[in-house]
């Protein structure tokens, strides 16, 4: 399967900026300091299960509800 | 004046307290931020610095330098008092364990409780937070992840010292000293803050991608599925023993936005190296090289004058690197010199937080 980590991590930035667009910058270095760069990742990319539980634990802390699907 | 700054070397704390005292004359604090050597008990510091000032909100730390408008110092306390004209409203929270991460979410509870509106409702350029935290514990890097997941507002800060002993640093706050421990401070401005992270540190084209790494030990053992020192000592070009000697000019940096996000090299452990900040396994960093700290300093503070107009008080927290860095090449007085016009506290930290938690950078809070 593919795709799940951008999908999440589309989901978050969603979620966090709430359509500020100004803080997409800060929201998405948040991401890449705890060592996931979003521009590293797109629909193709094969689902990594460490990366993908390293991000439905952010989400989860951020408050943010993450479709098992 | 809205903000005062004083400093005093007084090593006694009563005389300490009279001399900073004395020289605030009138000055009305409504906020007392205190950044002291490790020479003063903790303790009796923190008790005499908020019976001292009964009508303000005291918080500070220990240090391993200080710094203040006009001079780079040491053995010192230096203090920063901010009226109720700068500051409309502050909320200091104790992290009591800095194990315990769920003590990050009870202060942002008690955020919201006391300025009775949810965390996303406040104005981001309002309200600032400050955090203040042990620089030997090795907690930034998680404090500061919960920190940003819980909250999109700007908390900047610095790890407390203690003078190189690398011994004990202690937070402070409403009377109170603490190891182990952050300071979470939610400022609400009245005109407003920016931040500057300014470091001096351009990128080159090596690029080093974490391929085994501990985090929790801050420790690398491979990049580029090679051992650490070996490859590090290949991007630049020298020797393993030669590499070893050049981690204060070469640290490394995540690029974000074209900016490093520094994280310096402390030693070479076998065939792996131990680093001030943590790094996870598939990162990609630029090998960095140092370029003048004063100039870049400089620069980058005329460039925000000439953006807000004014900048009325500046919190500098200021790597000991960096410290360190400038008395090697005799400018500590030049460095110092860049902030005689702005009303300016700061130390020299064990680390800094912006985003995240890095070395080698200045992260400074700017009241507008």
């Amino acid at each position: 399967m593919a795709g799940k980590i951008k999908m999440i991590i589309d989901r978050i930035v969603e979620v966090k900026t709430n359509g500020v667009t100004s803080l997409v910058p800060m929201t998405k270095a948040k991401l890449i300091l705890i060592g996931i760069n979003p521009l590293k990742y797109d629909e193709t990319t094969a689902d990594d299960p460490d990366i993908i539980d390293k991000l439905i634990k952010y989400a989860k802390e951020s408050g943010i509800e993450i479709a098992s699907k | 004046m809205n903000i005062k700054t004083v400093i005093t070397h007084e090593q006694n704390i009563e005389k300490a307290m009279e001399d900073l005292k004395k020289q605030l004359e009138t000055f009305n604090p409504k906020l007392v931020i205190y950044f002291a050597s490790s020479i003063y008990s903790p303790q009796e510091l923190s008790d005499k610095m908020q019976s001292g000032f009964t009508q303000a909100q005291t918080f500070g730390c220990s240090t391993s330098g200080e710094l203040i408008s006009g001079t780079i110092t040491k053995n010192s306390i230096v203090l920063m008092a901010l009226n109720d004209k700068i500051i409309s409203d502050a909320k200091i929270e104790v992290i009591e364990n800095l194990s315990e991460l769920d003590q990050v979410k009870s202060a942002f509870v008690s955020f919201e409780n006391y300025y009775k509106a949810k965390l996303n409702e406040l104005d981001l350029d309002k309200y600032v937070g400050l955090i203040l935290i042990d620089g030997l514990r090795g907690k930034e890097e998680r404090i500061m992840e919960k920190i940003g997941a819980l909250t999109n507002l700007t908390f900047v800060g610095g790890s407390a010292g203690d003078d190189l002993k690398f011994s004990q640093t202690y937070v402070f706050a409403n009377g109170k000293s603490y190891t182990n421990a952050a300071i979470l401070i939610l400022l609400k401005t009245n005109n407003g803050f920016d931040i500057l992270k300014t470091q001096s540190f351009n990128p080159l084209n090596k690029i080093l991608k974490v391929t085994k790494a501990n985090e929790a030990k801050r420790e690398v053992m491979e990049f580029n599925n090679n051992p650490a020192i070996v490859e590090y000592a290949i991007a630049l070009g020298k020797s393993t023993e030669e590499a070893k000697n050049s981690f204060m000019h070469n640290p490394i940096g995540l690029m974000i936005d074209g900016q490093p996000y520094v994280r310096s090299p402390q030693q070479a452990k076998d065939n792996s190296m131990v680093f001030y900040c943590n790094m996870s396994e598939g990162m990609e960093l630029s090998l960095l090289e140092g370029t003048d700290i004063v100039n870049d300093t400089k620069k980058a503070i005329a460039a925000k004058e000439l953006e807000l107009g004014k900048i009325t008080g500046i919190i500098n927290f200021h790597c000991i690197l960096r410290t360190l860095g400038l008395e090697d090449s005799n400018k500590s007085d030049e460095y110092g010199k860049i902030f005689t016009a702005i009303p300016t506290v700061g130390f020299s930290t064990y680390g800094e937080q912006y985003i995240g938690h890095m070395n080698q950078t200045s992260t400074m809070l700017l009241f507008k």
